[in-house]
């Protein structure tokens, strides 16, 4: 039992890990059309395949209060063209996606 | 924020595609494909054969990369997050591409021949598609994805490879796996002793089942004398279009038609305003629907292309081509190779693991996949394989043009359903005789509607590949944090 708890707690902490805030990373973010909004919830997926990235979105949409701004942060190109898509699905909203050399960065939320 | 400068969608495409190093290297390759070419036709004019499977594969990589078009996502993105617009790329493409095909068979110039129809299409499609989504792309997905500097698409085609050429060169370990009816029928079929077709499990398929069942296009059901009608209500409209007008209208109901709905604030729609919400599921994404266009156009072309080369050079396979060029090695007991005359992916995989296999001292034409049928011809005068190789320099130019080349590495995970998956695809193919492309798209589109029993068995492989790939996923985020 204590082996498992053990390795319970390496793997939430593995995932917190994942999902820490990195260094070069902003609260706010300046969108076309909406102006400055304020990013509440990320999903860092950079190198991950499909269909994580459209998956993990989901699952951080779920998680995340209706209504606050959901970052999504990929290298993979059609996860970028279906996020928005899914939006339209799932009464969300996308509100826009900016690209560095890197990586996509997707804004997107629920709409209440 | 990071020192990157970040740039909305708009801000990129109004940059040059060309003057930057990405765009440079994009020229370079272009060139030297292009030099490439010259210099085979300076040497001998009968390569243009071979090189219009390379050119035909680089338009295919462009097309394919512009559009993300990948048949697994149009499995994989309808069952996990609802999303059709893959599906419908992938619809509008079979149904150009029914009547590009069906141009080119009126003109005489087809080089389809159909599938024979049996259990294995089903059952093939079904492993192919549970093996795809842990893979992350199809079959043509992997090579354009691969042009994209992804390495897991690139262990996928490793794993193709490898696993259908093993799995088609099965040794007698594997005799007990089949039923003695097949062993039987296999006998009776008096094929040379070399081939050994009574030993191996994939020889005993082939031979003792697949050889005895049957297949045919709509057109050859129909049969009314009239080779138009045949050709263009049968296979086109009977075979293709109705059944994609069928699917695309269920697409719209089960997941566009909601949303579409909700946000044009229409409780009462009438039947212009369904018309309205279909036709904008079919420009949802525009880049995938003129992907879709551009793939039906070229796919029909490659095939008017190749037969007008075989009719000027009288000849009915690359093989008697080679052979009168010099070139003898690696030919099939019947002096032929692997030559489809149209878009395929997985048998010249096959072909190259099997080359490898043999050149590490495996003996690989002792069955009939590779003695009798395809031959294992060196991979620079493969022309299908030459294909593959040019939707991966046709997806990596246009990916290095719009910035969108980065080499990625998977990790440990990602590698390994890359591989497994990439062998479960594999194994897939060779029981459908084909994937994504040769057993369902290439088929449907000439009258095969085999295609459809091969999709309903990926679809139906993909939803099982879904739910198992969320189940993991579900296990492995457990107390994930998404919070800032």
């Amino acid at each position: 039992m204590f082996l498992t708890e053990l390795f319970r707690r390496k793997s939430v902490a593995r995932a917190v890990k994942r999902h820490r805030v990195s260094s070069d990373v902003v609260q706010n973010v300046e969108l076309p059309g909406h102006g400055v909004v304020e990013v509440r919830c990320r999903v860092s997926c950079e190198g991950e395949g499909c269909p994580k990235p459209q998956l993990l979105t989901l699952k951080a949409l779920n998680e995340c209060p209706v209504g606050a701004v959901v970052e999504v942060i990929t290298d993979n190109l059609s996860a970028v063209e279906t996020i928005p898509s899914m939006m339209e699905i799932y009464e969300g909203q996308h509100l826009g996606t900016i690209r560095n050399d890197t990586h996509w960065r997707l804004y997107v939320r629920r709409e209440p | 924020m990071s020192s990157n400068v970040a740039e909305t969608m708009n801000g990129i495409r109004e940059r040059s595609m060309l003057a930057h190093r990405g765009g440079y290297t994009a020229i370079g390759i272009s060139a030297l494909v292009t030099l490439l070419s010259v210099m085979l036709l300076m040497m001998d004019t009968r390569w243009v054969y071979l090189l219009v499977y390379v050119w035909f594969g680089v338009a295919y990589g462009i097309f394919l990369q512009y559009g993300r078009f990948c048949m697994a996502s149009a499995v994989r993105d309808l069952f996990a997050v609802k999303v059709p617009r893959m599906a419908v790329g992938v619809m509008i493409a079979t149904a150009l591409f029914s009547i590009t095909a069906g141009l080119v068979t009126v003109s005489g110039y087809s080089t389809f021949h159909p599938h024979p129809l049996g259990w294995h299409i089903i059952i093939g499609g079904l492993i192919f598609g549970f093996g795809m989504v842990f893979t992350g792309g199809c079959a043509s997905g992997s090579l354009y994805k691969s042009g994209e500097g992804n390495i897991a698409s690139m262990l996928v085609l490793v794993s193709i490879s490898f696993s259908q050429a093993l799995f088609a060169d099965l040794g007698s370990w594997s005799n007990s796996l089949a039923p003695s009816s097949w062993a039987a029928s296999a006998a009776e079929k008096g094929m040379p002793e070399e081939l050994s077709v009574t030993d191996g499990w994939f020889d005993l398929f082939t031979t003792g089942y697949v050889w005895d069942l049957s297949g045919g296009t709509v057109a050859d059901a129909l049969a009314t004398g009239n080779t138009w009608l045949d050709v263009f209500v049968g296979n086109a409209l009977l075979g293709a279009i109705l059944p994609t007008i069928v699917i695309l209208a269920v697409l719209y109901l089960t997941t566009y038609r909601k949303g579409y709905m909700r946000r044009s604030k229409l409780e009462a729609p009438t039947f212009a305003d369904e018309m309205r919400g279909f036709w904008g599921m079919l420009t949802a994404s525009k880049n995938t629907a003129l992907a879709g266009l551009g793939l039906g156009v070229f796919a029909g072309l490659q095939m008017w292309a190749t037969g007008a080369l075989r009719e000027h050079y009288n000849i009915f396979n690359f093989g008697e081509l080679l052979q009168k060029m010099g070139y003898t090695e690696g030919m099939s007991i019947q002096q032929t190779v692997f030559d489809p005359g149209y878009w395929y992916i997985t048998t010249q995989e096959a072909q190259l693991g099997g080359w490898i296999l043999d050149l590490l001292g495996r003996d690989m034409m002792d069955n009939v996949f590779f003695g009798l049928e395809n031959g294992i011809p060196n991979p620079l005068i493969n022309a299908p394989l030459l294909m593959s190789v040019g939707i991966i320099l046709g997806a990596a130019v246009l990916a290095l043009m719009r910035r969108e080349f980065k080499w990625k590495v998977p990790n440990m995970e990602t590698a390994t359903f890359a591989l497994v998956g990439g062998a479960l695809m594999g194994i897939g193919a060779r029981l459908g005789m084909g994937c994504n492309v040769g057993a369902f798209f290439a088929a449907v589109t000439n009258g095969d509607l085999s295609g459809w029993i091969f999709l309903a068995g990926m679809t139906l492989g993909g939803l099982v590949g879904v739910k198992a790939f969320n189940m993991w996923l579900e296990r492995k985020t457990a107390g994930d944090v998404f919070d800032i």
